[in-house]
């Protein structure tokens, strides 16, 4: 039924052959490069720099042309995809577990711990977020330690917990409000009836009756993670340079797009494909799993 | 901004931190005397930039950027001694310009008179002449701790300093003032580059009647008095009956513009030709957020200047027009870009290690990340060529050579298998020391195109980095903090204050090595005692070295070609012996012009375009 109704999304299904395809080829890039030969950090200055250290453009053997360091742009873009998916998926699984563990213990023991957790959810999503980023990779940058003794440190790992903390209020206040509904149901009242603790009625009874906006908000908040992650690089704050990443590429690009449009081009199309997907796909779930919108 | 501790340069101006500079015209030697038609006098100069930058609001007791100094020197302060405002060895070579001439020292260097030249008068609304007290005042203000100077430690050994600036003395003792023309400097220790210190701008006169209204840091900025050819717009009207009567000048806000007029006081035949021939009727520096556009209006006439330096995609453009090609002005800016490896860090204690970094770097990489030959020239040691007046006995100095300056890889590994982290003697830096090695560097456009180009020539030899890329503040406090044991600094840079290779050597000074705002990163000369008292363990069976009583032998000698000599030989010892840099740019400085430009000097001195040199003809401006 699910999948009948999935099928009928034409979008969703390009999209999703688009992001197959992506996982694909960004899990076999080391294949890739070694096929192109040209590795994702090797330099070919004297022959993709001009005399003025400008870049040149795509020929025959570098399809998107060379960065500004030299660098083969295809083959950093197919490395970019990885970072873009590890860092959507991983965020993005972070944030699910928080939020929908939080979500579910508000909204079916409600009380004080229901208060402090609002609170705590609004307090989150009051913090302005891009400072907040900023703040935390700028401090943990400066000691070869990191922050919290070592378990913060530059690069991708921070970046994907900086991205964590602030996607997980967003579904905690919808699971909350969900299980708030459930927890008056009948089917609740009678686990309840018969013994069953509340830990197993949360995660028994509630959780899978949650699943539909669990998957869809998921899909949707997958191409969040993704663009945040590019706004760091972009801004310099994300993940270092020696791993290519699209925000890291865009960045770079921008002192030098008059110049050298395909450095702007071919990340940005990747990664603005790349987040379309995954949107049309978290459209196309809503649809599926979501009778109220189904045709 | 490149980390410039010797003398912090504005935003975007060295080449070093200037973005993508990836441009050139040919060689990096474009001087003076650019002119698309005859230098008369009139007309405005027009200078865009995306931010003043400035260190002390202007105030010359504290300033300490590259752009403010070149607009003191050619347009507002004249001091004792200055320079001929034109680009290579004349520029850097001292002339009198407020004294009558260059005063012989005596008592072994330790006592310097010097008698103005009469009839010198401060812009309006002081209008009076200047005098040896104006000069003696500036001092005061500059050992006046509250006032924040940047520089008073070249003074600190006037006799009678530090009384002063304790607060124990009403005067400085080891300044006298005989008469209205004559000032005397007694120094503690024999200074032959005392001259040098005596052209930088703090020391040139301030009315005391104005200043002394000026109590915090920064404050005078806004109210400066001329002693030049210009003076700040509204001086003028500017009122100075009591303190609580002035008023900012209307002239200057550091947030929007600086605009300067003709000081009418101003008396040429109490200068030279050869310093200033002051053409355009007034200057105008104004604020313009956007790089690109600035460039942009200079192509099309709207601004002819700018203190930031072109960026890539302007410059590639002028390249390409054999027409404009004169516009663009390459010179070199007296600095050296190098990183830094601290010798009391594994694998950077053992100097096999370091000569192995130097031996491998892709020298010539880099000089493509900077933008290739006109933003600067491979360096080879430590202290730039210019420096040393092309001395013959260094230009063609260097003790890791390579075929095209891309590394040599052979000569690298067998330095590292005389190293004690080659254990397997492979040629690779074995031991776990040399694994991700952290390492500090900017994340300006230039900082991190660099990057990949170390981390690939490091890898030949076993070396990888945990690079931090941080933006330019950030970076100079975590480098300049011993306690935070950075290994390795890359993408540094370091700018003379003047021409003599003492402003470069001192970094190498035991003296140098503070906790915070050091600026001897590899802390040479750092003793068992001083690194417990920073936190800073020295490995086992390490030996720092010093060169401070080499520093001392040629600080002692006369101005000139001995002395010369003697930093000559230093600079090699240091490149052979202690190996504390990989030194890898001899910056140049990279300026744009429009075409209304009609006359345009480096000043060598200052390290910016001549202000009082050029001129424009306003017929050819656009508006």
């Amino acid at each position: 039924m699910f999948w009948t109704r999935f099928r009928a999304r034409k979008s969703a299904m390009i999209a999703l052959g688009f992001l197959v395809l992506l996982t694909l080829t960004a899990i076999g890039a080391p294949l890739i490069a070694d096929l192109v030969g040209h590795g994702p950090n090797d330099l070919y200055r004297t022959t993709m720099l001009d005399q003025y250290g400008l870049p040149k453009g795509p020929n025959a053997s570098f399809f998107f042309g060379a960065d500004s360091a030299g660098r083969d742009l295809f083959v950093r873009v197919i490395y970019g995809a990885r970072v873009s998916l590890l860092v959507g998926v991983v965020a993005t699984g972070i944030a699910v577990i928080i939020g929908v563990s939080l979500g579910l213990l508000a909204g079916y023991r409600g009380g004080i711990l229901d208060t402090v957790l609002s609170r705590a959810s609004d307090v989150v999503l009051a913090m302005p977020l891009l400072l907040f980023a900023i703040g935390i990779s700028s401090a943990c940058s400066t000691t070869s330690q990191g922050c919290m003794k070592g378990t913060l440190t530059p690069g991708l790992n921070l970046v994907i917990v900086i991205i964590a903390i602030f996607s997980w209020p967003a579904m905690f206040r919808i699971v909350r409000a969900s299980t708030m509904s459930l927890r008056q149901s009948g089917f609740v009242e009678s686990s309840r009836a018969i013994g069953m603790n509340g830990r197993n009625i949360m995660f028994r009874e509630i959780l899978p009756n949650l699943l539909s906006p669990i998957v869809i908000y998921s899909a949707l908040l997958i191409p969040q993670s993704i663009l945040f992650e590019a706004y760091l690089s972009f801004l310099g704050l994300g993940i270092p340079d020696s791993t290519p990443s699209w925000g890291g590429m865009l960045n770079q690009a921008s002192q030098l797009f008059t110049v050298a449009w395909w450095l702007m081009v071919f990340p940005g199309v990747f990664l603005l494909a790349t987040v379309l997907a995954f949107n049309l796909v978290g459209d196309g779930l809503r649809d599926a799993l979501d009778p109220k919108f189904a045709r | 901004m490149k980390r410039m501790r010797s003398r912090w340069i504005g935003l975007g101006v060295l080449v070093a931190g200037a973005g993508l500079l990836v441009a050139g015209c040919g060689s990096s030697s474009s001087s003076g005397g650019s002119s698309s038609g005859a230098a008369t006098r009139g007309g405005t100069y027009r200078v865009e930039t995306t931010d003043f930058g400035f260190s002390d609001n202007f105030d010359p007791t504290g300033e300490y950027t590259t752009q403010a100094w070149g607009i003191y020197r050619g347009l507002l302060i004249r001091t004792l001694v200055g320079y001929k405002m034109t680009a290579g060895v004349a520029g850097n070579t001292l002339v009198p310009d407020l004294a009558t001439s260059l005063p012989t020292p005596s008592n072994n260097d330790e006592t310097w008179t010097f008698t103005l030249k009469p009839g010198v008068r401060f812009s309006p609304p002081v209008n009076r002449v200047i005098t040896s007290h104006d000069i003696a005042y500036a001092f005061e203000r500059i050992a006046t701790p509250s006032l924040a100077a940047q520089y008073a430690f070249y003074y600190s050994n006037i006799a009678g300093w530090g009384a002063y600036a304790a607060g124990k003395a009403k005067t400085i003792s080891g300044i006298t003032t005989p008469n209205n023309q004559t000032i005397t400097f007694r120094l503690t220790t024999p200074t032959p580059d005392f001259l040098y210190r005596m052209s930088l701008p703090a020391t040139g006169p301030i009315p005391e009647e104005v200043a002394k209204c000026s109590t915090a840091p920064g404050g005078y900025g806004r109210d400066l008095i001329s002693s030049g050819p210009y003076m700040i717009q509204g001086s003028a009207q500017l009122k100075i009956t009591s303190c609580a009567a002035i008023q900012p000048l209307s002239g200057f806000d550091p947030a929007s513009k600086l605009i300067l007029v003709r000081n009418p006081n101003y008396n040429p035949a109490t200068d030279s030709t050869s310093m200033r021939t002051a053409l355009p009727n007034g200057f105008s520096f104004v604020i313009n957020t956007n790089q690109t556009d600035i460039f942009n209006r200079i192509r099309a006439g709207l601004a002819d200047d700018s203190l930031n330096t072109p960026p890539a995609s302007i410059i590639a453009s002028v390249a390409a027009d054999p027409s404009q090609k004169s516009l663009v002005k390459s010179n070199s800016g007296d600095g050296t870009n190098y990183i830094s490896m601290n010798l009391t860090q594994p694998p950077f204690n053992d100097i096999h290690v370091r000569k192995a970094m130097n031996l491998i770097m892709d020298k010539a990489g880099l000089q493509q990340a900077a933008g290739g030959p006109l933003f600067g020239q491979i360096a080879t040691h430590i202290v730039p060529n210019t420096m040393y007046n092309d001395d013959s006995s260094i230009t063609g100095y260097d003790p890791y050579p390579s075929t095209n300056s891309a590394g040599d890889l052979a000569a690298a590994q067998a330095q590292m298998r005389l190293s004690a982290f080659d254990p397997k003697q492979d040629g690779l830096c074995d031991a776990a020391a040399c694994k991700n090695i952290f390492t500090i560097t900017g994340n300006t456009d230039q900082d991190v195109n660099e990057v990949p180009v170390i981390e690939n020539a490091l890898a030949k030899i076993g070396i990888t980095l945990n690079i931090r890329e941080l933006p330019p503040s950030a970076e100079g406090a975590t480098v300049s903090t011993v306690a935070k044991n950075i290994a390795l600094a890359l993408s540094q840079g370091w700018a003379k204050d003047y021409a003599d290779p003492s402003t470069f050597m001192n970094l190498f000074a035991s003296s140098s090595i503070a906790p915070v705002g050091n600026i001897n990163y590899s802390l040479v000369g750092l003793t068992p005692p001083v690194a417990k008292q920073l936190g800073v363990t020295i490995p086992k069976g390490t030996t720092i070295p010093s060169v401070d009583s080499q520093i001392q032998t040629c600080a002692a000698i006369a101005v000139g070609g001995a002395r010369q000599s003697c930093w000559i030989a230093l600079d090699k010892y240091l490149m052979e012996n202690v190996v504390p840099w990989v030194p890898y740019l001899s910056t140049n400085q990279v300026h744009l012009v429009s075409s209304a430009v009609t006359a345009w000097d480096y000043d060598q001195a200052s390290d910016t375009t001549a202000y009082s040199h050029v001129a424009v003809n306003p017929a050819k401006q656009s508006s």
